[in-house]
């Protein structure tokens, strides 16, 4: 079991000074296709012009952009993957090697489902990614176990924009982790991923986004899943670290009889101020999909969840149900949600969101200490049991320990 | 007089019937400071309202129109400001004498059934047409205990110390671009003075009206109702239809005190090219109750988010609402409720109708402010979509600052199911009726809390609606 960290880096000038030459020299120092090279100018430019998007409910005021310099080549690119896997025809590599050894299977896939001109800061990725992930997974292959990508900040450094394409060719299956993960820092850090996941018909993905960034990194990025006819994905995101997080996340069901099951835990305490975007977009007809958020905040925290179901014109007999419940375990901590639906076609199965806000009901708590626990126990074990179905979609043991024991240091 | 069956057997082309022209006085079309003073200068006003006036312009001048953004709507970009008259007086002096009012405006309201519904149950009637009211009356008994209904310019003239102690505290002008506008420009609408324990059981009504080409209205409603006081006011519109837009854009402001009750019961049905763009906003203090009851039929496009700001201890704020969107309409409607006091409790219910390519959209906002423990929200917004053609979204926004809190929010959209209509078709209705028994019965929850003649008003409406356009 090969567990590869990729590293080598050189410094680019800050985000204040980076110039168009400087991308084209760096494309085209590290040997890049021309297509690319275009690729990441046209996103410079896009990025240098724009205005920032109209975040209401995302505070950046503390990143300083100009002092933040990124770098070149790979800084925390960690991939684990299985010999026997790749005996099957899995590919699993650095997604800059992946532009020279699988081309034409990068240029087919790369920024297909994100459009790198979303916004200023899905441009500023494209723009400058450089660790990043190829996985590949051909026809009818189906990998069991999972594999994991763990993205990491190198020591000093400021900035990070990871990329990870994903590629199920048609009736395989895959188990993916995904992670990000730092020490805390004690000045404001950019981390900028983009995931971009295509489901060929019929194939099936596990997929597990966990974001256990330490102080200071402010989270700005961007995931989505595309799936063909009758694909199927089982999404559970965790949100833990960070100081500011801004998620836009999607699954987009593109074809007739594709199915999303997705589940979600937030926890913000301290001064984290974290915020989800999940999108649930059917198009294709006959298309299922399941939501299922929880968030918990205290301290200081504040939460954001800005869900929506969007069902296209064109889709026919959706089924589909969103539910978002927040904790407050401190009277400071803050939360919003806007769960929200548009609906553009009559040809509906079912369609319909609930949310709810509160604290710990006494009642709870009074039962649990009547059976002899401490008023901290019963919080706990609470709150472990809020976040259980999101633990339990895990697809690794170590994992859900470690999530599990820094989801009860956060209580 | 109309005949005694006209209110359950009117056809719906006498909302489309326009009078002729006529008028004393009407300001040039677009919006300056000369257009500001020549209203202010014509009502007579104190010297401190035309200032608030100009101040105002000043503001929706430097407010963008709200095209992008939380409470916005790209639609809002096809509003000409320069073509709108923002001044219009028929007649002189508001009457009380029903037989001074002028026969044209008397054919108007008798076909919209005023009379009639006045000498069912009604006690007061102020009916709006045009910028001004032109027709007045309260029964004495309430004169005497003190209550005041009068048309908002006669407010401000007999009673100028309520007046300003009120006016612009719930909605200032810089609240939204059109609440500025409405300040700028505001003439007629409804001020309601509730005295101290006075509990006034029959509906203060109102009727609206506009009725001149590219004529915007912008009627100010201010009530206030002192510590145990009760009401409640209904306001129904209706207007004819012309080829170009017109703009509706009304500010209500009420203040409910301590221990009081009110209701606000609203039919919206403008004619389908007016924009409709109001602010409701109620203050409710300790153990008031507060209830919107509005639906909205009519309109190009509406944006009404009716408030309540929860601010005694105890004090309740409920939103009770319906749309209906036909071909070419956007009924953008929703509530916010807005808890600032502990022990404060609010209910918002939405049914939004969509059909022929209409669109609903319900916006609202649930919202706890830090100190409000032990609030109670609850929110349920169902949609219904008749066919392919039409869409709705829902919207809503909840933050929660406080621990103390129980809130719930549940939404559904759908279509009418197959079985419902096969079983309705079965017993020998015809499709459409089906639709039509369906719709009525989604809508229940709100026409039961009518009046029962708005109630049959609203069910025919709805059915007229319907008819003719299933397949």
């Amino acid at each position: 079991m090969p567990d590869t960290l990729f590293r080598s880096t050189n410094g680019l000038p800050g985000l204040g000074a980076l110039g168009a030459d400087d991308i084209s020299a760096m494309s085209q120092s590290a040997g890049e296709p021309g297509w690319l090279t275009e690729q990441r100018l046209a996103a410079w430019t896009f990025f240098a012009q724009a205005l920032p998007p109209v975040w209401r409910r995302t505070d950046l005021t503390q990143l300083q952009p100009e002092t933040i310099a990124p770098l070149s080549g790979i800084q925390g690119t960690s991939i684990l993957a299985d010999d026997a896997v790749t005996r099957q025809g899995v590919v699993m590599m650095p997604l800059l090697a992946a532009t020279k050894s699988h081309e034409a299977l990068v240029r087919q896939y790369l920024g297909k489902a994100i459009d790198p001109m979303s916004h200023k800061f899905s441009a500023l990725r494209a723009a400058l990614w450089q660790d990043g992930m190829l996985l590949y997974v051909p026809r009818g292959v189906e990998v069991a176990a999972p594999l994991r990508v763990t993205y990491q900040l190198a020591d000093g450094s400021r900035a990070i924009f990871p990329y990870s394409l994903v590629i199920l060719e048609a009736h395989a299956q895959l188990n993916l982790i995904e992670e990000y993960t730092s020490p805390d820092l004690d000045q404001p850090a950019l981390a900028g991923p983009t995931t971009e996941i295509f489901v060929g018909p019929g194939s099936h993905i596990r997929y597990a986004s966990v974001q256990t960034w330490g102080q200071g990194i402010h989270h700005l990025g961007s995931q989505m899943i595309v799936l063909d006819r009758d694909a199927a994905g089982e999404w559970v995101s965790l949100s833990l670290g960070g100081k500011v997080q801004h998620i836009e996340a999607e699954s987009r069901m593109q074809g007739d009889g594709s199915a999303i099951n997705w589940l979600g835990a937030t926890f913000a305490n301290q001064q984290q101020h974290l915020l989800t975007a999940p999108w649930l977009r059917h198009i294709g007809s006959n298309t299922n999909s399941l939501m299922d958020f929880k968030t918990v905040v205290s301290g200081e925290g504040y939460s954001v969840f800005d869900g929506m179901i969007k069902i296209e014109h064109e889709s026919r007999a959706t089924s589909t149900r969103l539910e978002e419940h927040a904790i407050h375990l401190t009277p400071k901590a803050r939360s919003d949600s806007i769960p929200g639906l548009k609906i553009d076609t009559n040809d509906v199965a079912k369609a319909g969101h609930a949310s709810t806000s509160g604290q710990i009901e006494d009642e709870h708590l009074f039962y649990m200490q009547s059976r002899g626990m401490s008023q901290e126990e019963a919080r706990r074990l609470i709150v472990m049991g809020f976040f259980d179905p999101a633990l339990q979609a895990l697809p690794a043991d170590d994992l859900r320990e470690r999530l599990t024991a820094l989801i009860e240091a956060k209580i | 007089m109309v005949a005694e069956t006209t209110n359950l057997d009117f056809d719906y082309t006498k909302y489309g019937f326009r009078n002729e022209e006529r008028y004393i006085f009407k300001a040039a079309p677009g919006l300056n400071e000369q257009v500001v003073r020549e209203i202010s200068g014509m009502k007579g006003e104190p010297e401190w309202m035309l200032k608030r006036r100009l101040k105002a312009l000043d503001i929706f001048n430097k407010k963008p129109v709200p095209i992008t953004g939380t409470w916005a709507n790209a639609e809002l970009a096809e509003l000409d400001y320069d073509k709108i008259h923002y001044f219009v007086r028929a007649g002189e002096r508001p009457q009380n004498d029903w037989d001074a009012v002028p026969q044209e405006i008397k054919d108007t309201f008798e076909r919209l059934g005023i009379p009639e519904a006045e000498r069912k149950f009604l006690a007061g009637v102020g009916a709006q047409y045009e910028s001004e009211v032109v027709y007045h009356s309260l029964r004495e008994e309430w004169t005497s205990r003190g209550v005041i209904f009068l048309d908002t310019d006669s407010g401000l003239r007999e009673y100028p110390e309520i007046f300003k102690e009120y006016f612009g505290t719930v909605v200032p002008s810089a609240d939204n671009k059109y609440a500025a506008l409405n300040t700028a420009v505001w003439s007629g609408g409804s001020f309601v003075y509730v005295p101290a324990g006075v509990k006034v059981d029959i509906p203060l009504q109102a009727y609206f009206r506009i009725n001149a080409e590219n004529m915007g209205q912008f009627e100010r409603t201010l009530i206030i109702l002192e510590e145990g006081a009760e009401a409640h006011y209904i306001e129904g519109c209706t207007a004819p239809i012309y080829s170009t837009n017109s703009l509706h854009s009304a500010v209500v402001e009420i203040i409910v005190k301590k221990g009081a009750k009110f209701r606000y019961t609203t039919i919206q049905n403008w004619a389908n090219n007016i924009y409709n763009l109001v602010t409701k906003r109620a203050v409710a203090y300790e153990d008031a109750s507060m209830e919107w009851v509005d639906g909205n039929i009519g309109s190009r496009l509406t944006m009404k988010y009716p408030s309540v700001y929860l601010m005694g201890r105890g004090a309740r704020g409920e939103v009770l609402s319906v749309a209906y969107a036909g071909r070419g309409q956007h009924q953008d409607a929703g509530a916010k409720m807005v808890h600032i006091a502990p022990d404060t409790t609010s209910r918002i219910t939405n049914k939004s109708v969509s059909k022929n390519g209409g669109k609903t959209t319900y916006r609202g906002l649930a919202k706890v402010a830090p100190g409000a423990t032990n609030s109670k929200i609850n929110v349920n917004c169902d949609a219904l979509i008749l066919d392919e053609h039409s869409a709705s979204d829902t919207i809503p926004y909840i933050e929660i600052e406080e621990d103390r809190t129980i809130l719930a929010h549940e939404a559904t959209v759908g279509r009418i199911g197959e079985e419902q209509l096969f079983y309705l078709m079965s017993r020998g209705l015809a499709e459409s009726d089906a639709m039509s028994m369906i719709v009525l019965g989604f809508m229940e929850p709100f026409t039961r809390e009518l009046p029962m003649e708005y109630a049959i008003e609203l069910n025919r409406l709805i059915q007229m609606e319907m008819e003719g356009s299933v397949g």
